[in-house]
């Protein structure tokens, strides 16, 4: 195996755990290098050319995301390294990137880094969304990655109509009349896109209000949409999308 | 004409009845003596008692016979003489003999006597009227005899014969009642008819005209006012003295008068004076009525008259109370609205405080317990794991442990006591070593002369400034540095420096306006916010300095002072 790794963090102590986790799960990996700081990380990149790197998000010195924005050459995975779900954690889910919660998960660094080692995907156009979206002001998220089967797409939030749940996938129906059909659940979705025009009608339905057409009130109420699809409304959510619809208007 | 031989001169006392006269004498004989003269004879009749008094009556009875009273003698004589002589227990007054032939006898503070078979045997005779004057006696045939008393009024017996009592009609003047008799005339009042029926018209022509009735003065609270017809007076003027004075044809009749207030009581007040006195009316409508009556027994035609009308007070008037009860009302209304109001603001200002209080306590705790040491220290545990030094582990996991359950007990008191802040900042302190390793220095130092379980300060205060020393100070450094914090206590106040040979403020903010932003930095945020609730709802000030240090121009680091009452 030559994957090649490298280890950012500021704490000795959590570059140590990481190293020996890591070590006691893929005993052939290659930890290149274990950095102290962001400094450090740009030059070990550099020097290394690795496939994949543990970046700390929060650093005496500097961020994993000043990191990133000074690395020109992507050419690696990234996995974040955090001890708190901050507000950066939103930002790496709308970009569908990994990162592990300290004190970490050996199960959670075991399935991360194992799919990197065998889809030998780059997340470079995940990268620079993320980048891309921490250089604008908070909440104007306007794009969202999508893992797929075969890759990422990196769609516009406005021209997601509606999301569906499909047991452990989502279908996301999109104005361009795609289907994308991703491997995360519609609650995760539901997290990211609820703060924004999208609203949980249903158990099964997460909808962007911009693309209602019609509220019908027969049979306990149904939306139709723009793609002509009518979405079921809950019984519980009934007066709060009718709140919802009254603030859009 | 003829002369009688009478032996001494007529006149000390004469009497007639018909053309028969008595005539008497009051002599230096041990006894009066009375003789009767009737034209054809002169009779003399002795009486038991001389007593020079004008008081005697006489009456011819219906056998012809003539009774005679003086004194407390009563003799019954004809021509032929004496026929009874009766002594009674009083003086007479008067004698009557009604149609049915009943002898009546009035006696002086003695009631009345009647002889009822008209015999003067003393078996038959009964007795009214108590102790009463009777002055006059008269009969209402087929109903009843009527008594004029003196000083009494008038009585009236009706057949049964059960007393029946008129209303009091108080005389002063018995002359008047001396003319005691029953005519038929009748009048409107029931009053006025029953006087009218047995009070007759003398034969002197001037007595029956009424006498004329006038008021003369109108006096309020005693001024003098003109004299109206209808007097419109506030509450506060009802002491009312009204005169009025009647006029007679007669010849200086004493004229007598009765008035009414109606409106007050609607009966007649009877009297000789001339002056009727109101005090204390109140409020209402009345009229004023005055008559006068002669001592004939004549009443004024038409009474005089006076309307009063006498406000009620604006505070006793129907619109006033309405209004008064409706403000009040209103009032009430608008006070327990407003107390409501007030009170409802002030459990919502101090839910309010609460809930930011609350909030912030969370906050604190969660500032205390910041996540990311909260999770790097665990992780910095799991490093020992991982490496195999279950010895450090299983000492960090104490510590560790130790910490989170002084935050938490803590977290739920205001204050706490000075040696368990300490101790958790020692705690807390160690922890952080253990992640930074040699990068970090700390020292506490406290007085001795401080009592660290008297000493109570709000817990977790001191704790986000050491923490924000290490973080924005020392790790920027390379070779990091030291925490220094030192307790003092002075004039009720703990004094609390923490300082530290940090990079100082103005390069940790250089650097961290160079850095992505990952998260808003709450900690100092909270504390501030804290402070500022903790001095609202205190009253004392709790007072935190921020000093850059300083070596030459070099930054030094930086040195927080709080002052903390206590």
């Amino acid at each position: 195996m030559d994957d090649k790794v490298i280890i950012v963090d500021d704490e000795a102590m959590a570059r140590e755990t990481l190293a020996n986790l890591l070590l006691m799960e893929f005993p052939q990996i290659n930890i290149a290098a274990k950095c102290a700081s962001v400094e450090e990380g740009l030059k070990a990149i550099n020097e290394h050319q690795p496939n994949l790197v543990f970046l700390d998000i929060e650093m005496p010195s500097g961020t994993a995301f000043d990191l990133l924005k000074k690395t020109d050459n992507k050419n690696f995975n990234v996995i974040f390294v955090t001890a708190y779900s901050e507000y950066a954690i939103n930002a790496i889910k709308f970009s569908a990137l990994d990162y592990l919660l300290k004190p970490v998960d050996i199960d959670e660094l075991k399935s991360a880094v194992n799919q990197h080692i065998s889809a030998k995907k780059l997340q470079r156009n995940q990268l620079e969304l993320l980048v891309e979206m921490l250089q604008e002001k908070e909440d104007k998220k306007t794009k969202i990655a999508i893992p797929e089967s075969d890759g990422i797409s990196i769609i516009e939030i406005d021209h997601i109509i509606r999301c569906e749940s499909d047991g452990n996938y989502t279908k996301i129906f999109t104005a361009d009349g795609n289907r994308i059909i991703t491997s995360k659940t519609l609650a995760e979705y539901d997290d990211m896109l609820s703060g924004l025009q999208f609203f949980r009608v249903h158990r099964s339905h997460l909808i962007n209000m911009n693309y209602v057409v019609k509220y019908v009130k027969a049979d306990g109420g149904y939306l139709i949409m723009k793609d002509n699809a009518e979405v079921e409304i809950s019984r519980r959510k009934k007066a709060e999308f009718i709140e919802q619809l009254a603030a859009l208007s | 004409m003829k002369p009688y031989g009478v032996p001494f001169a007529l006149g000390h006392f004469v009497k007639t009845v018909g053309a028969d006269m008595f005539t008497g004498s009051l002599g230096m004989e041990p006894s009066s003596k009375l003789y009767f003269i009737n034209g054809v004879d002169t009779m003399l009749i002795r009486l038991s008692k001389k007593v020079p008094s004008s008081k005697s009556t006489a009456i011819q009875l219906k056998d012809s016979t003539f009774l005679f009273g003086k004194d407390f003698e009563l003799i019954q004589f004809d021509k032929s003489g004496v026929i009874t002589r009766l002594f009674l227990e009083k003086n007479i007054q008067t004698l009557y003999q009604d149609s049915r032939g009943k002898i009546w006898v009035g006696l002086h503070q003695g009631g009345v006597l009647c002889f009822q078979e008209g015999k003067l045997i003393n078996a038959s005779k009964v007795h009214y009227l108590g102790d009463k004057t009777v002055v006059k006696i008269a009969e209402e045939v087929s109903r009843g005899m009527w008594f004029a008393t003196l000083g009494n009024g008038l009585y009236f017996m009706n057949e049964q014969p059960l007393v029946e009592y008129s209303p009091p009609m108080v005389y002063s003047d018995s002359l008047s009642l001396n003319k005691l008799s029953i005519s038929s005339k009748s009048a409107n009042s029931p009053l006025v008819n029953k006087m009218e029926r047995i009070i007759s018209i003398g034969k002197n022509e001037m007595d029956s005209i009424p006498p004329k009735i006038f008021i003369n003065h109108v006096k309020l609270f005693g001024r003098d006012t003109v004299v109206q017809q209808v007097y419109n007076l506030p509450y506060d003027h009802n002491f009312i003295t009204i005169d009025y004075v009647g006029f007679s044809s007669g010849n200086g009749d004493k004229l007598q008068y009765r008035y009414a207030l109606l409106g007050l009581k609607d009966e007649w007040t009877y009297t000789s004076s001339l002056t009727a006195n109101y005090n204390f009316l109140p409020p209402g409508k009345y009229r004023f009525l005055v008559e006068a009556v002669n001592n004939s027994g004549v009443w004024s035609d038409e009474p005089a008259s006076i309307a009063f009308i006498i406000h009620p007070p604006f505070w006793k008037t129907a619109w006033f109370r309405i209004t008064s009860a409706l403000v009040l009302l209103l009032v009430f209304i608008v006070l327990i609205q407003w107390y409501t109001k007030s009170i409802k603001q002030k459990e919502q200002l101090k839910a309010e405080l609460d809930k930011q209080i609350n909030k912030l306590e969370l906050q604190a705790l969660r500032s205390h317990m910041n996540p990311h040491f909260l999770f790097n220290t665990l992780n910095s545990i799991q490093y020992f794991i991982t490496s195999n030094d279950s010895r450090s582990a299983v000492k960090y996991l104490s510590k560790f442990s130790k910490l989170m359950r002084t935050i938490l007990d803590n977290s739920q008191k205001s204050r706490i006591p000075l040696k368990e802040e300490i101790e958790a900042l020692q705690l807390y302190l160690e922890l952080e070593q253990l992640r930074f390793k040699d990068k970090l220095e700390f020292k506490i130092i406290v007085d001795k002369s401080i009592d660290l379980q008297q000493v109570k300060i709000p817990s977790m205060l001191i704790q986000p400034y050491v923490e924000n020393a290490i973080l924005h100070g020392i790790l920027h450094k390379k070779n990091g540095g030291v925490v220094l914090v030192d307790l003092k206590q002075s004039d009720g106040k703990l004094e609390c420096i923490i300082k530290d040979n940090g990079v100082g403020r103005s390069a940790a903010m250089e650097i961290e306006r160079n850095k992505t932003k990952t998260h808003q930095s709450k900690g100092m945020g909270i504390t501030q916010e804290r402070l500022d609730i903790l001095n609202r709802s205190k009253g004392r000030k709790l007072n935190v300095q921020i000093e850059d240090l300083m070596d030459g121009e070099k930054s030094a680091g930086t040195q927080v002072t709080l002052q903390i009452p206590i």
